[in-house]
This record gives structure tokens, C-alpha cells and sequence, in this order.
């Protein structure tokens, strides 16, 4: 289990912030946090990084307990850079990362040139702007190839191209098997880099963001519908009806070129595919309408 | 210990360190240069000095004349007057030996003067000096005498070790204390305060180990501040003042009695008994920072208790209760001048076992602290 969260209550004074918290993460995968300010996701972030006491619930991270400090050798958390010293540079930052996790230090040049941070690795970070310590942090967290990385606002202050830079970085270290967990606000960019996302709303998790989304959902047009129900059932691809002469068809383990192919295969025209993607952002309106910007 | 050297850079590479130890910098030149101006005013000074001592003589001659004339016959009038003409006599012989390099000469005339001024005051006179005064004022003199050491002026002073024992001395008094609670006082507070301690937190590391990379980086960067501003001072006594010397004799009162160190001695003395205080200063500092989380109040707390703690000084009896007392260093001079039924080390034991126990407080704290609100 790489993260098991059980019954997590977290009170501020009496006000209970986090109620009842329940997160099971078996396997490798990008998972997004989202809700308005003040929904718990920051909070959540750090109980689970024992930065906050718990008062009721426990918590495990890769099958050890959330307060064994030894877990920082393989989770990371990326927070808020009010953790970063203005009167040291970048390096030595890294370098106190390298000799706290026991990281050989040729490994700074490997993750500053990953990042993009070459140029202003040595000056004091008072004078980093605000995407530049977004850069230094996130060279922190990764550094040591963590199994878990929590990011709580990854996103703030990065320009367009900083954004890609941090997002393709992020589904890189997704596909050699690091969990993600990142709260964002800014929802295209989850959209972007995963369709798991749990929705925070005065503090618990809202069930309907514990089945994810379904981003890459398709209803395709055919000239036969009767035939292509026959076809899909006989190849076990999964389906549903829409409406007449119209299939809807969901990406997960059969891709949409396979699903055209098996149709095209047996004679049965396409007449239009036509992507239903749920993006965060409509799904967020459906579940906070009315509710504080993200 | 992989945070030592993080930690440390913290301090010494930080804005408020070296912007303090300039300012430091810039008070040791300002008052070395006060010093070296000011030497045609100690000639000034010991004349003014004179002038009055014979004005003081002259208007007790002027009573004891008047007495006379009342009662020719007045014999303890006519010894004082008589002790005054020859005081006079000695003041105008000192006169004529100030700014010249017959010192030891004047030195003796000065304790010649001193001698008759306590028989003087013994035969009913009156003077302005306190006989304390002039007690300490003819042993100085004639120690100085004995040792063949050329006198040296108490605040105006260019001889490298009067110099060095002059700033030695601000500095162990209150300096060192101002300085470090400047420059450390927030290393923990306020990592608090902005939340810099969650990057201590989420990184594989004991709890105890940060406060022990944070204690011991203290006390290197006190002693490197201690260093760079003795090391200052030395250089520029050296480089641009008079040679002097290390055995330059500094009074101090042993059970009543008047008894001397070398300034070499004081200045060891000093810095040991400072040291041990600051060991103090930054344990409790690390127990209020924790306790209060708030740099400022943080301060203000550990300012109160040292006070306070200082306060014991007068409200405890010396003696035995001296090897109880941790705050008795808080301000060296005293400890070092006034050994009057207690020695100068006697509070090491206390200061030690109070630092300890704090620091494990501190240790036990920091264990269970998390950055809440």
C-alpha cells in the first residue's frame, strides 16, 4: 500500500478541519487535490507529512507509519516556499538535501539541468522570483527519486513554459512508478497531468471524486448500430448506448484507435467521434457552484 | 553532522551577521580613534584633576588659617594645616612632572600625596576622594612603580593590551549577550515564524539532531564573532598603537582585601566566564523559542530572566551560595573585581548543569513540536 489514510480527523481549536479522511492508493499514479481555499487540502497534505498532529485516524505511507522520519528517504513533500532561506543559494539547499538523504551530490547538476534552474543555481534565494523558487523547490522533491511525492501548489508563479517543464517532469517520474499527489488551482493543468482527481469540500473528500473522472469519453456515430453491439460484444470491448445509432465508449484498456479499428475491421462506418471529456474545471463547477474560487 | 554546516551557513552567511559584526567593527575603530584623539585630553584631565585637588588644599588652608587666628593655640589645626602645606607642596612637585617621562617619579609623589591625605583625613580633615578610592589609587600607583610599568590612562588608552582589555571588557559586559541574542535569538523562533522548520521536518532526520546541529552552530558562530572582534581589535592596537603590556596589573578586591591580576589574566578570566554564559543565554533561548514560537517575545523573555537571574546576585548571600547561583556571570567584572567570599570560577558547576538540563528540555520539546495554526 503506498498510501492508506484511515478515518483522518484534524481538529484547529474545537473546528473540526479534516473529517474523517479515507485514501487508499495501491498502486503508481497521479492524483490531484482540488477545492476552494480553506477545504483542507493543504492541511491534509501536511498530517500525512506528520508537519501537523492528527487527532483521530492513522496514517500510513509505503507501509510505515506517517511519523518515522526515515519515510523522507522516500517521499517527498513540495511546500510552500516560505521553507526556503533567502541568505542561501540554491545549491546549498540541495546540498543540505544531499547530505540529509545521503544523495551523492553529482546528482544537483543532474536535477538543476532537469529543472532549469543552471543560471541562478548559486545566487541567494532572496533574490529568486517567485517561478524560480518553484523551480528550487521542485528540484528539492525530486532529487532523491521519491516513491511518494506530495505537492501542495506546485503550480504557483510558474510561467507557461516553467507549467509544461514541471508537468512533463512530473509524468516522467509518474511512469517509473512515483505516486503523485498535488493540489493545484489551476484545474487545466491537472486535466493535463492526470484524470484522478479527489475533490476537498470543508474538509472530507467528496464520494464522487473517489471513482475519478472520466476524461477520455467518447460517443461515436455508426451507420449500423445493431451490427457494431454484436461486433463489440463478440471482441469484449466495453461500450454503452447513448442513444440510437450512437456508442459511447470510454478510453481505459482498450484505446480509441483499437475501438475505431474493430470497427472498421467489420465494415461498420464511422460517421463522428465526438470527444466528451469531462474537464476538472466542469466537473469542479457541478460540485462547488457557488462556491470560493479554487 | 550533515546539518551543522547548513545551519551554520544560516547564520554567518546571513544579512543581519555580517551587518552586526560591521557595526561592531565600526564601534572598535570609532572608539580607537576616540583614543588616539583624545590623548592630549588625559594631559588636560590629570591637570584639571590637579587644579582642583590644589584649590580643595588651598580652601582648607584658608580654614585652618581662619581657625588659627581664632585659636593660635589649636594644635589639630595646626597638624592639618600643616599636613595640607606639605599636600600642596607634593601637588605642585606633580604638576611639574605631568606629560613628562619622569612617571615613576610622579607616580610616588602622587602616593606621597595619597599618604598624607589619609593622615590628613585621620587628623580630622576633610576630602572629596573616598579614603576606598585612595586606598585603590596608591596600591595601582605603587604596583605600576614595582613592576616598572608605564601607566596607562582607564578609558583613553592606544597600548594594545589596555586597548584589547578596554573592548574585552564592553564585551564581556553585556556585549557579547546583546550580540548573540541579536544574531541567534530567532534561529529557532524563527524558523517558526516562517515556517522554515517544515523543511527540517520533512527531511530524514532525528528531531534531537536539529537542535544539536542549531546549539552547536551557536556557539561556533559566538566564537567566531568573539574571535573576529578580539582579532579586530588586536590588529588594530597592533598596527596603529603603542606596544604596552600583557602584565599590565588590573585591581581587584579578595575578602577585602586589594590584590591584582595581569590584564592577560582578566582577559582570559573574562572570556572563560562569557563563554560559559552564553553556553547559558543560548540554551535558555532555545527553551523560550519553543515555548513562545515568536521571536520577539522570545527575546524579551530570556532579557527578563537573565535579569532576573542576575538579580540573585544581590539578593543571595555570596559564599557557599555562589556555587548556586548560574547567573552570577551574567556580568563578568563583577565576578572578577569583587571576589569578596566568593572565587571567580565558583559558578561554572551551576551554569553547566542549568545549560544541560535546559538543552535537554529543549530536545524533549522540539521532539513533540509541530508548526500549528
Amino acid at each position: 500500500m503506498i498510501v492508506n489514510v484511515a478515518n483522518l480527523k484534524k481538529r484547529y481549536k474545537k473546528q473540526l478541519v479534516l473529517k474523517g479522511i479515507n485514501i487508499k492508493i495501491e498502486s503508481p499514479q497521479i492524483i490531484a487535490l482540488v477545492g476552494p481555499n480553506g477545504s483542507g487540502k493543504t492541511t491534509l497534505l501536511n498530517c500525512m507529512t506528520n508537519l501537523l498532529t492528527v487527532d483521530e485516524g492513522s496514517i500510513e505511507l509505503l507501509g510505515k507509519n506517517h511519523k518515522d522520519s526515515s519515510l523522507f528517504y522516500d517521499v517527498s513533500y513540495l511546500q510552500d516556499n516560505r521553507i526556503l532561506y533567502g541568505d542561501l543559494t540554491g545549491y546549498d539547499h540541495l546540498k543540505f538535501i544531499c547530505q540529509a538523504q545521503h544523495i551523492d551530490q553529482s546528482k544537483i547538476k543532474e536535477v538543476v539541468e532537469r529543472v532549469g534552474m543552471g543560471s541562478y543555481l548559486k545566487k541567494r534565494v532572496r533574490n529568486y522570483s517567485l517561478g524560480m523558487k518553484q523551480h528550487l523547490l521542485l528540484a528539492m522533491v525530486i532529487i532523491n527519486e521519491p516513491k511518494l511525492l506530495l505537492m501542495d501548489e506546485p503550480l504557483n508563479g510558474l510561467d507557461p513554459t516553467s507549467a509544461i517543464n514541471m508537468r512533463n517532469i512530473l509524468l516522467e517520474l509518474a511512469e517509473i512508478g512515483t505516486t503523485i499527489i498535488v493540489s493545484s488551482h489551476n484545474l487545466d493543468e491537472i486535466d493535463r497531468l492526470t484524470n484522478t482527481i479527489y475533490f476537498m469540500k470543508d474538509g472530507a473528500l467528496l464520494k464522487e471524486s473517489l471513482t475519478g473522472l472520466h476524461l477520455n469519453q467518447y460517443e461515436v456515430s455508426v451507420s449500423n448500430a445493431d451490427k457494431a453491439v454484436e461486433v463489440l460484444n463478440a471482441k469484449g470491448i466495453p461500450y454503452s448506448l447513448a442513444e440510437k445509432g450512437v456508442l459511447r465508449f470510454e478510453e481505459t484498456d482498450v484505446s480509441l484507435q483499437q475501438f475505431i479499428d474493430c470497427l472498421n475491421e467489420n465494415q461498420i462506418e464511422i460517421i463522428s467521434i465526438e470527444n466528451q471529456k469531462v474537464g476538472a474545471e466542469k466537473r469542479y463547477r457541478e460540485l462547488f457552484e457557488g462556491e470560493a474560487s479554487v | 553532522m550533515k546539518l551543522l554546516s547548513f545551519e551554520l551557513k544560516k547564520i554567518i552567511f546571513s544579512r543581519k551577521f555580517l551587518f552586526l559584526l560591521l557595526l561592531v567593527f565600526i564601534g572598535i575603530s570609532f572608539l580607537f580613534i576616540r583614543n588616539l584623539v583624545f590623548q592630549e585630553q588625559i594631559v588636560k584631565e590629570e591637570q584639571k584633576e590637579l587644579e582642583e585637588l590644589l584649590q580643595a588644599n588651598y580652601n582648607n588652608a584658608g580654614l585652618h588659617i581662619a581657625e588659627l587666628e581664632v585659636d593660635p593655640e589649636n594644635e589639630e589645626q595646626q597638624k592639618l594645616q600643616r599636613i595640607n602645606s606639605s599636600m600642596i607642596n607634593k601637588l605642585y612637585e606633580v604638576r611639574n612632572l605631568i606629560n613628562t617621562d619622569e612617571w615613576k617619579q610622579q607616580l610616588n609623589l602622587e602616593n606621597q600625596y595619597y599618604n598624607e591625605l589619609t593622615s590628613y583625613v585621620e587628623a580630622g580633615g576633610e576630602t572629596t576622594i573616598p579614603i576606598k578610592e585612595i586606598n585603590y589609587r596608591t596600591a595601582m600607583n605603587q604596583k605600576l612603580v614595582d613592576e616598572d610599568i608605564m601607566p596607562q590612562h582607564d578609558r583613553y588608552s592606544t597600548a594594545l593590551p589596555n586597548f584589547l582589555k578596554q573592548i574585552l571588557t564592553l564585551f564581556i559586559n553585556a556585549g557579547a549577550i546583546i550580540l548573540m541574542l541579536l544574531i541567534i535569538g530567532d534561529t529557532l523562533s524563527g524558523e517558526f515564524e516562517n515556517r522554515s522548520v517544515n523543511l527540517l521536518f520533512t527531511q530524514p532526520l532525528e528531531k534531537h539532531q536539529i537542535i544539536i546541529s542549531k546549539f552547536a552552530s551557536a556557539i561556533i558562530t559566538y566564537l567566531l564573532a568573539m574571535v573576529g572582534i578580539l582579532g579586530f581589535t588586536f590588529l588594530l592596537g597592533l598596527f596603529f598603537g603603542e606596544k604596552g603590556t600583557f602584565a599590565y596589573p588590573v585591581l581587584f578586591e579578595k575578602n577585602g582585601a586589594i590584590q591584582f591580576l595581569t590584564v592577560k589574566t582578566y582577559m582570559l578570566q573574562g572570556l572563560a566566564l562569557i563563554s560559559t554564559t552564553i553556553i547559558l543565554v543560548i540554551t535558555i533561548c532555545f527553551l523560550f523559542s519553543l515555548l513562545i514560537k515568536q521571536t520577539l517575545a522570545t527575546l524579551f523573555a530570556v532579557l527578563v530572566t537573565l535579569l532576573g537571574g542576575f538579580a540573585l546576585w544581590w539578593l543571595l548571600p555570596s559564599g557557599v551560595m555562589a556555587w548556586l547561583n548560574p547567573f552570577r556571570q551574567v556580568y563578568p567584572d563583577n565576578v572578577l573585581l569583587l571576589q569578596n567570599e566568593a572565587l571567580w570560577y565558583q559558578s561554572f558547576p551551576a551554569v553547566f548543569l542549568l545549560a544541560l538540563l535546559l538543552l535537554g528540555w529543549s530536545m524533549h520539546m522540539f521532539k513533540s513540536s509541530k508548526q500549528e495554526g
